[in-house]
């Protein structure tokens, strides 16, 4: 037979929480702070991924994954009955355009195309699809091209003597992945403009971390539908380069706020299931069952959930609005910050479970309280033996020498110490962890040495490379015109004209094409794996790259000074002859890893105006001058004098070196000189310098929220742990002062425990502690391309901060504590624990 | 000679003095004498007990211990005499749970800074019966045990006067029997004053003289002497 006792359990719960108003606050806190921090964790990583999708997507310039070029409205219906595909978009490519040395195609393009397929590509998109004939949406790019800087809906713009008028526009971001660019235009201009000659469906795969997979699969089945091949290009990228891997991250991290969670909440529980035993045996004497007993326990801690997880999930959906945009913002400066109800759902069920957990051991206990134990139970846990052992004897003898005096306050306070192991555990455990990651996050932070890496990664203050859009930086490349030499004499002077200026080079550059032989056959290796392990490169036969890459084996030939060499003797151990290589008596090969090219003696270079066959007489760090773009063959470096005889070299990087003070202020005019040219691309100390600090203090905001945390948990267990035992001790503070023990005394005996605690938690994070944040360190430090960014460095003033605020914790805390329990006379005290 | 000497004392609570725990109280209690203070619950037996020893101030009147007005004393003083002049037995025994039976029995005296009279205490410990035990810690011991103990500790640092809170109210009738004649022994042996609050008329016929409070008020006296 059932019986009816689930209303008096739950008003036993209801009143036992009432009752346990400090012990709630703990709880409270354990439980919002756990949600808080899971919910952030999942919303920066929710972020992330979503900004990393949307910026994919936006490089892509289409959500498409694939293009089928020269498709008919039955293929398109096909392909959208297939079960893999998500989307299918069509457009119908209906004129070509020139637009500042680029090439659009106009093109009307569906709805599906358009809406799913292309605009989330872009930004800012503003008016309506052309329905018009005439009628054009341009990208705000393109219109700044036709001089337009402020576009508005119905504006007339003209188009290689075509005359539009402007529907919308949009920011896009696309770089030179598509085969197309399209301009959108009006169905009707495509059809009268004989539009269908070329049209392309744009295909979305539900699978997204595949998409080779879909193409292949795509492939197959269009050939048995049509019997034909069609030509497809794939643009779109996987959902995400390494979901596995940031998910495991982010799931440690879960994982280490859990733990960190269930220890005060398992604690805190535990003290008060201890505090309550009486309470439970009496419930059992009179007939609850164990089950009821657990009930209780465990009710309590679903009500408090049911009060902080809200609370908790409030605080960090409040907090994402600020804090994710700021810590995307090295990534990119328009975040999207993710507010999926996942987030807070999974922040809930974890916080839940480590709530639940937390429970469930002062649960169990409390189900198997004895009645009889339970009258008798004073709080107390001790666990000495009968007889000293002599371990203990000794240690006796030793703590003696250090506080004389049995009844030293000092010699009770270090007894009082170890009264509860289990508890003392869970509590420095706690303050360990928090401290631990705080000590991480700030040798890890501290260490990243921003002056290193800006001058590890520049040689020179600035460096400007001229790296033209169309990719025509010489005559007859890509069938366009070659864009005019950006580096001229002029723009020399501006560059000599900077404020503080001390001194400049120049690199030339000139395309030639390298005679392969067997001596480039490592490198050539390494290029056709390189190739072969790229997406998309696994059809290829391995022998018929190798030879195609031959025919193609061309170098980037950039011509130096001779000064240049002179500058590279003070690092070689057999200086170079620099007047023979200013006569163009050998070349050296740009590389780091010179072992490749060891049997390489001499290299041929044809250009349009003759060719050269020179001894290679050494090797130059790739980035000896910047930066410097390579190709199938490894880059050679010549003298100008040299390389003026064979072609007409353009300049193609410029180091700069000026005063330390006056870096900002020329960085600031460089900034304006180059903004919006997109055929200069600058690197600079003093943004190298600004990403290191960007990124240190992102590591700061995020490292430090974490441990900040963590540590507030640790402090939280701590606090809760002294004065729950002072408090609990009241009984036992009474007898003491009744047997004379001053109020001085008592109160030295209780500081020393809290400075006990202190001493102890601060050892292990100095010592443990301190390791752990080292080999983090050392990991980080190790990791490729990190050891330049990093110098190591104690956080003295962080970890003296952090150890004199919890030494003032520890001191603090069981004087208030104790202070407390004064409040009633000695007898009351004495009363009341009778 | 009176060692102990109370005047007018009174112990009211509330903010118009609603409960007269102690109404008015004059007593006197000789040197070496075994006095028994009788009285229902909430007579306020046990309110003049703690007043007797200083561990609570009253409303009014005053208490003399050797001559000594106490309640004129600093809390740091009043604890440095009580320490040295008076002894605690409490129903619960109120053992330091972190100290051994010997560390608990010594604790008074160095608290106070002495050097501890071994010969005294181990003379204690024998007399009431926890030889065996002095190593023990306070959880390892029977509530009779942990009684002696308690005794021993009152009486180790040699006080003037024992004061005795319902001493065998948590003990079976023939262990409370064995606790009170040891009480008694050990106050006849080491010339100690000794004043207990008991329920038990039995126990309170093993003293002196016996005095029954009502209301705050002693109602009567009686004395075998």
């Amino acid at each position: 037979m059932r019986i009816r006792n689930r209303a008096v359990i739950r008003k036993i719960t209801r009143r036992n929480l009432r009752g346990n108003s400090a012990r709630n606050f703990f709880l409270f806190a354990a439980i919002m702070l756990t949600t808080f921090m899971i919910a952030s964790v999942l919303s920066v990583y929710m972020s992330f991924n979503g900004t990393m999708e949307r910026d994919a997507v936006r490089r892509a310039g289409t959500r498409a994954h694939l293009f089928v070029h020269g498709v008919t409205p039955p293929t398109a219906e096909y392909m959208k009955k297939l079960t893999y595909v998500e989307d299918v978009g069509v457009a119908s490519i209906a004129a070509a355009v020139n637009i500042d040395d680029t090439q659009y195609h106009l093109g009307y393009c569906d709805d599906a195309m358009w809406e799913r397929l292309m605009t989330p590509a872009y930004s800012n998109v503003t008016g309506a699809y052309p329905v018009g004939e005439f009628d054009i949406m341009l990208p705000l790019g393109v219109l700044k091209g036709l001089g337009i800087t402020d576009p508005a809906p119905g504006m007339p713009v003209m188009l290689e003597g075509m005359s539009f008028t402007l529907s919308g526009f949009y920011t896009d971001y696309q770089g030179t992945w598509m085969d197309y660019r399209i301009l959108p235009v009006s169905k009707t201009f495509a059809d009268s403009a004989g539009g269908g000659a070329e049209c392309i469906a744009g295909i979305a795969f539900r699978d997204k971390r595949d998409i080779y997979d879909g193409w292949g699969r795509l492939n197959s089945d269009l050939r048995q539908y049509t019997g034909e091949t069609f030509y497809m290009s794939v643009y779109g990228v996987s959902s995400v380069s390494n979901p596995f891997g940031t998910a495991a991250v982010y799931g440690v991290i879960i994982a280490f706020l859990m733990f960190t969670g269930f220890l005060l909440i398992y604690n805190v529980m535990t003290i008060s299931v201890s505090n309550d035993v009486r309470f439970y045996g009496l419930l059992k004497t009179i007939g609850a069952t164990a089950r009821q007993l657990r009930s209780i326990v465990v009710g309590q801690a679903l009500w408090l959930c049911a009060a902080a997880i809200p609370v908790g999930a409030g605080l960090a959906a409040a907090l994402s609005l600020a804090v994710v945009p700021y810590i995307l913002k090295s990534y990119t400066v328009d975040s999207v910050t993710s507010f999926s109800p996942y987030i807070y759902l999974g922040a809930a069920l974890f916080a839940l479970i480590t709530a639940l957990l937390g429970a469930a051991l002062p649960a169990w206990k409390t189900s198997r309280t004895s009645p009889v134990e339970a009258t008798k139970y004073t709080g107390e846990t001790l666990r000495y033996t009968k007889k000293a052992s002599p371990c203990r004897r000794e240690a006796d003898k030793r703590t003696r020498v250090l506080f004389p005096g049995r009844a030293n306050p000092y010699r009770m306070a270090l007894r009082n110490l170890f009264r509860n192991r289990r508890r003392t555990t869970v509590v420095f455990l706690s303050l360990f962890l928090g401290l631990t990651m705080f000590l991480t996050v700030a040798t890890v932070s501290g260490s990243l040495d921003a002056d290193k890496y800006a001058s590890e990664m520049e040689n020179d203050d600035f460096h400007l490379r001229y790296q033209p859009r169309n990719g025509a930086m010489f005559p007859g490349e890509s069938g366009l015109a070659p864009v005019p030499q950006k580096f001229d004499e002029a723009y020399l002077q501006r560059l000599r004209d900077l404020p503080g200026f001390i001194s400049m080079w120049t690199v030339t550059e000139a395309k030639g094409l390298m005679t392969y032989t067997d001596a480039f056959e490592k490198h050539l290796d390494g290029y056709v794996e390189y190739i072969l392990g790229m997406g998309g490169a696994s059809g290829f036969d391995p022998e018929r790259l190798r030879e195609s890459l031959k025919m193609s084996f061309q170098a980037n030939i950039y011509a130096i000074d001779k000064g240049d060499i002179e500058e590279l003797n003070k690092r070689l151990a057999a200086p170079l002859d620099a007047e023979a290589f200013e006569r163009g008596e050998f070349v050296l090969i740009a590389t780091d890893t010179p072992e490749i090219y060891a049997d390489v003696g001499e290299v041929e270079v044809a250009f349009d105006g003759g060719s050269f066959k020179l001894p290679v007489m050494g090797f130059a760090p790739e980035r000896f001058k910047g930066f410097l773009a390579g190709n199938v063959a490894p880059c050679v470096f010549t003298s100008k004098a040299l390389l003026e005889r064979f072609a007409e070299p353009a300049v193609y990087s410029i180091g700069i070196k000026v005063r330390t003070q006056s870096q900002r202020e020329a960085y600031g005019i460089l900034s304006e000189m180059t903004a919006g040219d997109g055929d200069v691309y600058m690197t600079s100390r003093v943004e190298a310098y600004d990403e290191v600090r960007g990124a240190q203090a992102l590591f700061w905001v995020v490292g430090g929220s974490i441990s900040g945390i963590l540590g507030l948990i640790g402090v939280l267990n701590f606090v809760n742990v002294l004065t729950v035992g002072i408090l609990s001790r009241r009984r036992e503070l009474a007898t003491l002062e009744a047997c004379g023990m001053s109020k001085g005394q008592t109160r030295r005996m209780v500081l020393a425990e809290g400075i006990g605690y202190a001493a102890i938690a601060l050892l292990s994070a100095a010592t443990l502690g301190n390791a752990v944040a080292f080999g983090a360190y050392s990991l980080l430090k190790g990791t490729q391309g990190a050891d330049d960014l990093f110098t190591f460095a104690y956080p003295v003033i962080p970890v003296a901060v952090v150890a004199a605020a919890i030494l003032l914790i520890c001191i603090a805390t069981p004087g208030l504590a104790y202070r407390s329990t004064r409040r009633a006379t000695l007898s009351e005290r004495l009363r009341a624990a009778e | 000679m009176s060692v102990l000497k109370t005047s007018k004392l009174k112990k009211y609570y509330g903010a118009n003095a609603e409960v007269k725990a102690v109404d008015g109280i004059d007593l006197r209690v000789e040197a070496g004498e075994f006095v028994s203070v009788v009285g229902t619950s909430g007579s306020g037996k046990s309110t003049l007990l703690h007043l007797l020893g200083g561990l609570d101030r009253p409303t009014e009147g005053t208490v003399e211990i050797g001559g000594k007005q106490i309640f004129s004393m600093k809390d740091e003083e009043l604890t440095i005499f009580r320490r040295r002049n008076v002894g605690f037995v409490f129903q619960s025994y109120n053992l330091v749970p972190i100290l051994s039976v010997y560390e608990n029995i010594v604790l008074p005296i160095e608290l106070d800074g002495n050097r501890v009279d071994k010969a005294f205490v181990n003379g204690l410990i024998r007399m009431l019966g926890v030889e065996d035990k002095r190593d023990a810690m306070p959880n390892q011991l029977s509530g009779g045990q942990q009684q002696r103990v308690a005794i021993a500790r009152a009486l180790a640092s040699k006080p003037a006067i024992v004061l005795a809170d319902e001493p065998t109210g948590n003990l079976d009738s023939k262990n409370g029997m064995d606790v009170m004649g040891l009480l008694k022994v050990g106050g006849e042996k080491y010339g100690q004053t000794i004043v207990l609050i008991t329920h038990n008329p039995e126990i309170a016929q093993m003293a002196d003289r016996t005095i029954r409070i009502e209301d705050g008020r002693i109602k009567g006296e009686a004395g075998r002497k």
